[in-house]
This record gives structure tokens, C-alpha cells and sequence, in this order.
């Protein structure tokens, strides 16, 4: 029971004789003593069978187990284990507490019972518990404590445990130590709880207590060298200290002391380089921010320095051929001799990997965009250049055979090797990033291309543009563009892999891409004929009107009667009508003036008509009309109407009917003024009959005719009047009055075979003597309001913004409809 | 001569550009600055090795 007094005497002892004492003791009490009474002889002391140690709140705890009873005293205090620097691994600095069993031992057999001799814990005081002593019944063990704090000795309920508690005020934080993993050349960090502040003593302190035996059992080990730390001191500017003592033993492993303690010490931020000093003072780069180690520690069996230095130098030499050889590569294959693809290439490629359809054209003739081809080219130049190249520096000197001669082959191939690995890296590397730079330009690319050609697709659909043929009639939504430099066509001028905004032509010459752009440009070509188009098409909304009826049924004259009409409609509300290329504008200017000064029109050339255009209105809302007018004959033979494709194309026809081609029209006129007779030049066939052939010419060609609006003119409405006969003006009544008169099946048959159908009747007059009833611009400002184009009335002063597209008081009057 | 267009000599100058750039970059972090500064832990270690296995300062 008086255990704690003799250990207080004992601790006096020390201390006289270099060491503080201050531990604490705590008595174990009644057991303790019961214990120690019944432990008389020798052969039967208790024995330290474990020791283990735990963390609680406020204090750590190490719990030493022991078999046969308890010591019969037991002592704990402040002291100093008397060993020397390296023979306790973690001593190096802290406190150490002298715990001490009398009548005890910690061997059985020879061997250590409770395990190893010395034993690291992760608690954030007690850091290892070493053996000191174990003879002559009396065992004494050595805890190395971070900090002296107060410490308490008792027994545990269950009589066979004796307690050391060791107080841990304040905060707790973590240090990690890195060991060496056992069996690799690497350390690991394994994290250690410390009172107070976490510094590189600290952290030390943890490493050189060596892992836990859980850690043991994992595979790391602590390779002390024999030394210890005497002092550790890190500089403002990062560089830490540590002073080594003891022994200090080099080994063959590339990873030692040195290595912990470099590992230990850079995990704290402050630390930039770590200098380790030998026991005898000494680093091998005392300055500097280069982390620096004694002699005593480098390698014994490491490889010779010269060798070393050589096999750096031809490694270094490697590396610098590399890096030329690459940016050489890079030089040769971007930019001396690069492999271009050209248009005429990049066409080639394409009509291989797809054969051009009949009937298709091939592809435009223009750079495609970098990184949809010329990029691959590029970094497959450059590998290859690279792979040539290389391969010519094996080939010197003196070719193969000296390889396997001259001394130096061994070393020359290895710099070779080394130059090739470096260039295939930086090659490599050139290779991801023009692959990544192609990536992100592709995305906005790939949008940009998609907008556009929505846009364009859009502005198509809502605005009704086409591109229509005057010569051979072709209708296309997008014409081929001729190169204004090189007069190349371009086929597909829509944004695409040629370019998104603008394409550049084989010439050089830039084009823009989308069709509204290109359309006020470049030169529009037919895709079929490649005769040129007007001026704006297909970005301009487009009408085509072809005027059919039997010969010297006044075609013509009404034409350019109705084109006067709307001229002067147009003139009057201030909108513009033009003709947008040179025949026809001087054609029309000589049918106006025939026109206006009453004269007859001449005769229609028996030839493929060629579209007389004129463009109404200004700007992208502009309207682009296109009148056909083939002479009569060419309804009447087949073979001739075959050529007449424009009819297939119309968005609406109008039908001219001579009225004095009716037979009761004609002699009820005849009777009347043989004067309009003679003026009217009847036309001889039959009207129904022109009427037929086309109607069965669409029908055959498969045109949808009952999706065209058709409008009935009846010609020659003056000289009716002239011979008392009133044709109504209003479209049902007029309908009605050609049935009375013998051309029944007409109506009866537009009636089912169009979309639409009305009649008019006019007088293909000059525009300033037309009677408003009869104004010959009606049908087409019928026509025209179909497709969204608004034209101003004959007599309509409003202008072109007026509501009623057709607009004209005649239209007003006469118009109710024959719908089928 | 058919010319090459400005865009291909711009994307080429371009990648080059980067490469080198992103080299350089790769470098200085091996030695602790730049961008990818982080890098300096394996530049260090592989210099310790190198030291500790040859005995050989590189810097």
C-alpha cells in the first residue's frame, strides 16, 4: 500500500543526480498491496503480458496488462532514461516518464511478453513506451511524453492491469510523419495528433517514434540510420534545419533517413528546402533553397557519380535532340514542305468516299475549313516527318555496321532513344492541342453554320424566293455563283464545311456563304443552262406567269398592256418597276412605246420564249415577275410543247381568249362593224382547243394544276365595244357569257382542273386610255397577291402599302370568283 | 501559287503557339512556379531520388 512513497524516494534519488523528477505518483491501493502480500517468491512475479494506449477526453491512457497478479509496487516520475543518442529512436527531445515494477518482469522464456521492446502510439502526448531495464525483479520502462503534464498511477478494477493516465490539456491538432514503405522506394504519411501547435519538431519527434505496430503490420518501417535530432530551426526564407547525432548509416536503399525527414518536413507550408547536418556539422549544399543531405547519408552502393553524371549528360543530350528534332518537324511539316490539301484535292477525296450521283454536280471548289481537314494533314505530316527523320539519324554515321563497332553505339543509341521518346512527346502534346483547339472552334462553328443556314432555309420559305431560269426554265431555291475572280461556279453556296460566314474560292477569292448573301453579290447562273439569272434571285420573292392562248389571240399585246398597267399603278405610289437586265428592259421599252402610241405589238418569234422579268418594289421585299410568252404555234405540236417546261413551273396562268375566235361572238360581230373585224385579226383556231393542249400537257407532265390559280383573259375587249358587243366585266357574269357563246367546256373543265379560276375581261390599251373595267394589269395583280407580292391598282392612290394587294376598283367590282 | 489561306497559317500559328506556351508551362511547374506550380512536388522527388539514388545534385 505504500508504493507511492517509495517511488517518491526514488524519484529524489534521481534528481541528485542530473534529472528533474515531477511526475506524480498515484497508489494503487488495497489490491495493489493484497497483491504484492500473496507475490513472495520469485519464481512466481507478475508478468508484463501487453501494453496498449488509448486516447481520452483530457488525458491518454496506457494500460500495462500483466499475467500472475500485479507488481507489488509500482512508481511512476519525471526522469531520463540513461541511453545514449540512436539507442531509443524516439527519444530526442519532450519528457520522458521512468515507470518502474518491483517483483516484476517483462520476460517469459527468454523473449519480451508484451510484444516489442519499444512501441509507438499516435496519441497526441504519449508518444512510445521503450524498455529500459527488465533484471532482477525489478521492470522499468521509459514513456516518452510530447509535453510534461501530470501523471496518474493506479490499478484497474480487474486486478490485473496497472494504468498510467498522462493529462493532455489543450488543443489538439495533427502532424503527419512519412514512412518508408516496406518493400518500395516510397515513403507514405501517416497522421499523428499533437498538443498545441503542429511544427516540424513536432512532427519529428512522431517520425523518429517510428510507426504503430498496426502501422508495422501494414508495411511501414522507420529507417533511423542510428541518428537522432538534436535541433530543428526553419529560416524566414523556407529553409529547415535538422541536426542529426548519434550515428548516422548510410544504406543501399534509395529511400533513408533523409527521406522521412525531407517528406516530414514539406508538408508544412513554411518549409521550402530541407537542409540535414551530420553529427560531425556537416550538408553537402549548406546554401541555397535545394534540400541538401550529409555524406554520412548518401547511398553506399549507389551508382558511381562519373557514371551518373555520363548518363545525365547523354540523357540531357537526348532531350536536346528531342526538342530540335520536334520543333524541326514541326517547322518542316507546317511550314517548308506542308501537305496541303487543296480544293481540287479535298473534291478528289470527297467523290471517293461518295460518288457523285447522276445528275448531281461535284462538290464546289473551295478551301474546306481548317480543322475539317487540313488539321488531320498537318499532324499527319508532322508525324511523319518526325518518323523520317529519326529514322535518318540511325542511318549516321557511316550506316548500320558501325553501329555494332565503334565504342560509342551504345551510348549513341541510348541518346537516340531518349531523342525520339522526347520528340514523339512534344509532337504528341502538339498533336492534343490542336485537337483541343480544333474542338473549341468547332462548337461555335458548328452553331454559326446551323444558324445560318436556318436563316437562309427561313427567309426561302416566308419570303416564296426561287431562282428561276428565263432561258431553260430551270427553278432552283439556290443558283450557282460564279467566282468574281476566277469565274469558277459554286454550286452550294450554303454555309457548310467550306466555310460558315464566307468561303474561300481555289483563287483565293473570298465568297460569302448564305444565298441571301451571296444573291447581291456575285453573279447568279443557272445550275442547269448556266445562263445568267436576274439580279437578286432567289433572295428575292419570285413569280412566274406564263401567258398561253392561240395564235394572234393577243398575247403579246396584252403582256405589255398589263406591264403598262402596272407601271403606271406602280408609278403612282411611288414603288419602282424596273427590269433588272438589259433584254428586257429594252424589249418592253419597245412594246411600251408601241403600246402607248397605239400601234400593234409584232408578232411572237416562233422560238422558246425567254422570260421577260421586271422587278417590282426595292430591296429584299422586292418581287421579281416573270412573264412567259411563246408564240401559239408552239401550244400546237407536241414536240414543241414539250419544250415549254415553264408552263410546269407557273404559279399562275393566264389564258388569252380572242373572242372573235368564238364563232357567234365573231358573227354577231360581223353583223355589227366590219371594221373591228378587220381590226381584231381573229385568231383562227379554235379557243378551246389551245386551251386543252395545255391543260393536258400539265396533266401529263404530272404538274399539280389544281393547285395553280388560272386567270381567263378575254382579249380585245375595245374592239368588242366597237361592234356594240358589252363582254360583262364582272368574272361569274363573264363566265356565263362564254358558255351562252359556245365555249362551255372551258369553263366547265378550269372549273375543275385549277385551284382557282377568274375571268377577265380587258383591253390591252396603253394604261392612260385604258378604261378602269378593263384594266389588262388586273389578272397579273391577281396573280401576284397569290404569291404575297402587293401591288398598287390601276386607279388606287394609296400606294403599295394599301390592304388590298390587288387593289384596283376593277378588281373591287369584278371579282367574284370561280373556286372550285 | 496557289496561296493558303490566312486561317490555316493563323490555327497553325496558333497551335504551335500553345505548344511551346503549354511546355514552358509544364516546365516552370516542375520547378515549383507558374501555373502549375503543383507540379513542383514531383520535380523535387524525382530530384531527391535522383539524389539519393546517384548521389548526383542537379540543382
Amino acid at each position: 500500500v505504500r508504493v507511492g512513497n517509495g517511488a517518491v524516494a526514488l524519484a529524489g534519488r534521481r534528481a541528485a543526480r542530473s534529472l528533474a523528477v515531477a511526475g506524480a505518483i498515484a497508489i494503487a491501493g488495497a489490491p495493489l498491496a493484497a497483491s504484492a502480500a500473496v507475490s513472495a517468491a520469485r519464481s512466481r512475479e507478475p508478468v508484463l503480458t501487453g501494453i496498449s494506449g488509448s486516447h481520452h477526453k483530457g488525458y491518454d491512457q496506457i494500460v500495462f496488462k500483466f499475467a500472475g497478479g500485479v507488481p507489488r509496487h509500482a512508481t511512476a516520475r519525471f526522469g531520463s532514461l540513461d541511453a545514449s543518442p540512436g539507442q531509443y529512436p524516439t527519444i530526442i527531445g519532450g519528457s520522458t516518464a521512468i515507470v518502474t515494477f518491483s517483483k516484476a518482469t517483462g520476460t517469459r522464456n527468454g523473449a519480451v511478453a508484451y510484444g516489442q521492446a519499444q512501441q509507438s502510439f499516435a496519441l497526441p502526448d504519449v508518444i512510445q513506451v521503450v524498455t529500459a531495464t527488465d533484471a532482477h525483479g525489478t521492470l522499468t520502462l521509459g514513456v516518452n511524453l510530447a509535453r510534461r503534464t501530470q501523471l496518474s498511477l493506479h490499478v484497474r478494477a480487474g486486478r490485473d492491469r496497472i494504468v498510467l493516465d498522462v493529462r493532455t490539456p489543450g488543443r489538439i491538432r495533427t502532424v503527419h510523419a512519412a514512412f518508408v514503405v516496406a518493400g518500395a522506394a516510397t515513403t507514405r504519411l501517416v497522421s499523428r495528433p499533437v498538443l498545441g501547435r503542429a511544427t516540424p519538431w513536432g512532427a519529428l519527434e512522431r517520425l523518429f517514434a517510428g510507426p504503430t505496430p498496426a502501422e508495422q503490420a501494414a508495411g511501414l518501417t522507420f529507417i533511423s540510420s542510428a541518428a537522432a535530432v538534436s535541433r530543428v530551426s526553419v529560416s524566414p526564407s523556407g529553409v529547415a534545419r535538422v541536426y542529426l547525432v548519434g550515428g548516422c548509416a548510410a544504406s543501399t536503399s534509395p529511400v533513408n533517413l533523409s527521406t522521412e525527414i525531407v517528406a516530414t518536413l514539406k508538408q508544412f507550408s513554411s518549409v521550402r528546402a530541407v537542409k540535414i547536418y551530420g553529427p560531425d556539422l556537416s550538408t553537402e549544399h549548406p546554401g541555397g533553397l535545394a534540400d541538401s543531405i550529409p555524406t554520412c547519408l548518401q547511398p553506399e552502393n549507389a551508382i558511381p557519380v562519373p557514371v551518373t553524371l555520363g548518363l545525365l549528360a547523354l540523357a540531357g543530350l537526348g532531350v536536346l535532340i528531342g526538342l530540335i528534332l520536334a520543333a524541326a518537324c514541326m517547322a518542316i511539316g507546317l511550314l517548308r514542305k506542308p501537305d496541303i490539301i487543296t480544293p481540287s484535292a479535298y473534291v478528289a477525296e470527297r467523290i471517293k468516299a461518295h460518288p457523285v450521283p447522276v445528275g448531281h454536280f461535284e462538290p464546289d471548289m473551295a478551301w474546306p475549313a481548317y480543322p475539317l481537314r487540313q488539321l488531320s494533314a498537318d499532324v499527319t505530316r508532322v508525324w511523319t516527318t518526325l518518323r523520317g527523320r529519326w529514322a535518318r539519324l540511325w542511318r549516321w554515321p557511316g550506316g548500320r555496321v558501325l553501329w555494332f563497332v565503334l565504342p560509342w553505339s551504345v551510348p549513341a543509341a541510348a541518346c537516340l532513344l531518349v531523342a525520339g521518346l522526347t520528340a514523339a512527346v512534344v509532337v504528341t502534346v502538339f498533336m492534343l492541342v490542336t485537337w483541343l483547339c480544333a474542338v473549341v472552334v468547332l462548337v461555335p462553328w458548328t452553331a454559326c453554320v446551323a444558324v445560318l443556314r436556318n436563316a437562309d432555309g427561313l427567309w426561302h420559305r416566308a419570303m416564296r424566293t426561287e431562282a428561276s431560269c428565263p432561258r431553260c426554265y430551270h427553278v432552283t431555291p439556290r443558283p450557282a455563283y460564279r467566282c468574281r475572280n476566277c469565274d469558277r461556279l459554286h454550286r452550294d453556296i450554303r454555309p457548310g464545311r467550306l466555310g460558315a460566314v464566307v468561303r474561300r474560292c481555289q483563287c483565293g477569292a473570298l465568297l460569302p456563304t448564305m444565298v441571301l448573301r451571296a444573291a447581291w453579290r456575285l453573279e447568279a447562273l443557272c445550275q442547269r443552262c448556266g445562263a445568267s439569272l436576274r439580279a437578286g434571285s432567289a433572295a428575292r420573292r419570285d413569280v412566274r406567269v406564263p401567258i398561253f392562248g392561240d395564235t394572234a389571240a393577243g398575247k403579246t399585246r396584252f403582256m405589255y398592256a398589263a406591264l403598262d398597267s402596272l407601271s403606271a399603278a406602280t408609278g403612282r405610289a411611288q414603288m419602282p418597276l424596273t427590269f433588272p437586265d438589259a433584254d428586257s428592259e429594252r424589249e418592253a421599252g419597245i412594246a411600251l412605246a408601241l403600246i402607248r402610241s397605239g400601234q400593234d405589238t409584232a408578232s411572237t418569234a416562233v422560238a422558246l420564249p425567254t422570260a421577260l422579268t421586271c422587278l417590282i418594289g426595292r430591296g429584299a421585299g422586292s418581287t421579281l415577275l416573270h412573264l412567259f410568252d411563246a408564240a401559239g404555234e408552239q401550244y400546237r405540236a407536241p414536240s414543241t410543247q414539250e419544250q415549254l417546261t415553264f408552263l410546269d413551273h407557273g404559279h399562275g396562268l393566264v389564258y388569252i381568249l380572242d373572242p372573235f375566235s368564238i364563232g357567234v361572238v365573231r358573227d354577231r360581230a360581223a353583223g355589227q362593224s366590219s371594221a373591228a373585224i378587220q381590226a381584231a385579226r381573229a385568231a383562227a383556231g379554235d379557243p378551246e382547243l389551245a386551251y386543252e393542249q395545255v391543260v393536258s400537257r400539265l396533266r401529263d407532265s404530272g404538274v399539280a394544276a389544281d393547285t395553280q390559280r388560272l386567270a381567263v383573259v378575254v382579249s380585245k375587249a375595245d374592239l368588242l365595244a366597237l361592234a356594240d358587243i358589252e363582254a360583262p366585266a364582272e368574272s361569274a357574269a363573264l363566265a356565263d357569257w362564254l358558255s351562252e357563246a359556245g365555249v362551255h367546256n372551258l369553263v366547265l373543265s378550269a372549273r375543275h382542273a385549277f385551284a382557282e379560276v377568274r375571268y377577265f375581261s380587258v383591253a390591252s390599251v396603253a394604261a392612260a386610255s385604258a378604261d378602269a373595267s378593263r384594266d389588262p394589269g388586273a389578272p397579273l395583280r391577281w396573280l401576284l397577291a397569290a404569291r404575297g407580292a402587293r401591288v398598287p391598282g390601276q386607279h388606287d392612290g394609296r400606294g403599295p402599302t394599301g390592304n388590298d394587294a390587288v387593289g384596283s376598283d376593277h378588281h373591287v367590282r369584278g371579282a367574284t370568283a370561280e373556286v372550285k | 501559287m496557289m496561296g493558303v489561306p490566312p486561317t490555316y497559317v493563323l490555327f497553325r500559328v496558333v497551335t504551335v503557339t500553345v505548344t511551346v506556351l503549354l511546355l514552358l508551362a509544364v516546365g516552370f511547374g516542375l520547378r515549383g512556379h507558374g501555373p502549375f506550380h503543383p507540379l513542383g512536388g514531383y520535380g523535387n522527388s524525382a530530384l531527391n531520388w535522383l539524389r539519393v539514388t546517384t548521389g548526383v545534385r542537379i540543382r
